[in-house]
């Protein structure tokens, strides 16, 4: 066995230690970790659904263009009321060109940067709606999903997206956080 | 040529510790917050959900383990193969991540900002700690170590 195999052979017993070290410390750590994860069954709705709001686990329905219409301006009730708080998971770029009325930035794709944003403007216990583009959009899904195992308990999607909004002549509000 | 530079005994104890210092300073955050890394690691869609949690400790404690070895002097050979193991790792998950076209945090030191997003800057960078690893690992003769894992060299001095 050459230097450069017995090297690695003996950084995997090193990252074995390691990992057997790290388990253990999460074990006496005050704010452990759970070793695997599992999403939150039978996600929250939050008790407050309305057309086109759905959690991510419900499966696509491809709204029509009426759902569509009747889901934003359920959506545009509720944010009048100040009754949800709305994430945009969409870019920065994107956010900036044109959002939701009142909405908070955070991309999915940059979720870790935007943690201190999150963590400062929306409380565990409110209501949470998540939109990016569109149904074919995933961002607004995986960020709902990430938002719940953070412990978020009424999380929910606004599965028409952006479209859905701009195409039912909703308000819309530009720049913010763009680059 | 390339050998006989990276077997110079001073750089190698050089490498040694910046790469110390960099798995130390990478690991630093992550062994603190590792449900954030967590996050990170789910951004990269490459893992199951459900072992990300187990993912992060492990990645993070090994960065760690393994620089404070390199730091040290302990074992430099084997510290530096773990290096190896992680940057290999790194690498192609930094890969796929281009290759997919997704514009995600690196996650590499913990939420750093803008500067930080994944790019081919950075798995150059990658690639080339790994060849300083390599060379830790093929040529520390244990100069300057508390532990060797090799016999030392006879000094010429």
């Amino acid at each position: 066995m050459n230097a450069f195999a017995r090297s690695l052979a003996g950084g995997v017993l090193v990252l074995v230690v390691a990992g057997v070290l790290g388990v253990a410390h999460n074990a006496v750590r005050s704010s452990r970790v759970p070793l695997v994860v599992s999403l939150p069954g039978g996600a929250s709705d939050g008790g407050d659904a309305s057309p086109g709001l759905a959690s991510s686990t419900a499966p696509a329905t491809g709204a029509a263009a009426g759902t569509d219409t009747a889901a934003a301006a359920a959506l545009a009730r509720r944010v009048r009321a100040g009754a949800v708080v709305l994430l945009d998971a969409r870019s920065p770029d994107a956010f900036a060109e044109g959002h939701i009325p009142g909405a908070i930035n955070v991309p999915y794709d940059r979720l870790a940067e935007y943690l201190g944003v999150l963590q400062e403007r929306v409380m565990p216990d409110d209501s949470v709606v998540c939109y990016c583009w569109s149904p074919s959009c995933d961002f607004s899904d995986q960020l709902a999903d990430e938002l719940r195992l953070m412990g978020y308990t009424a999380v929910t999607v606004f599965e028409g997206g952006w479209e859905a909004w701009t195409g039912a002549d909703m308000p819309v509000e530009t720049g913010g956080e763009g680059e | 040529m390339i050998g006989a530079w990276l077997s110079d005994r001073r750089l190698n104890v050089l490498l040694r510790l910046v790469l110390g210092v960099v798995f130390v300073s990478a690991a630093w955050y992550k062994v603190a917050h590792p449900d954030q890394f967590a996050i990170a690691v789910r951004s990269y869609r490459i893992l199951p959900v459900a072992v990300t949690n187990l993912f992060a400790i492990v990645v993070a404690w090994g960065e760690l383990v393994a620089g404070g070895m390199l730091l040290a002097g302990l074992w430099p050979r084997r510290a530096a193969g773990a290096a190896f193991l992680l940057l290999a790792m790194f690498e192609v998950a930094l890969t796929t991540v281009l290759v997919r076209g997704l514009v995600i945090d690196c996650g590499c030191f913990g939420p750093e900002g803008h500067g930080s997003l994944v790019s081919p800057w950075m798995l150059a960078r990658n690639a080339l700690l790994m060849v300083a690893a390599a060379a830790v690992m093929v040529y520390n003769d244990g100069w300057l170590a508390l532990r060797a894992d090799a016999p030392r060299r006879a000094s010429t001095s």
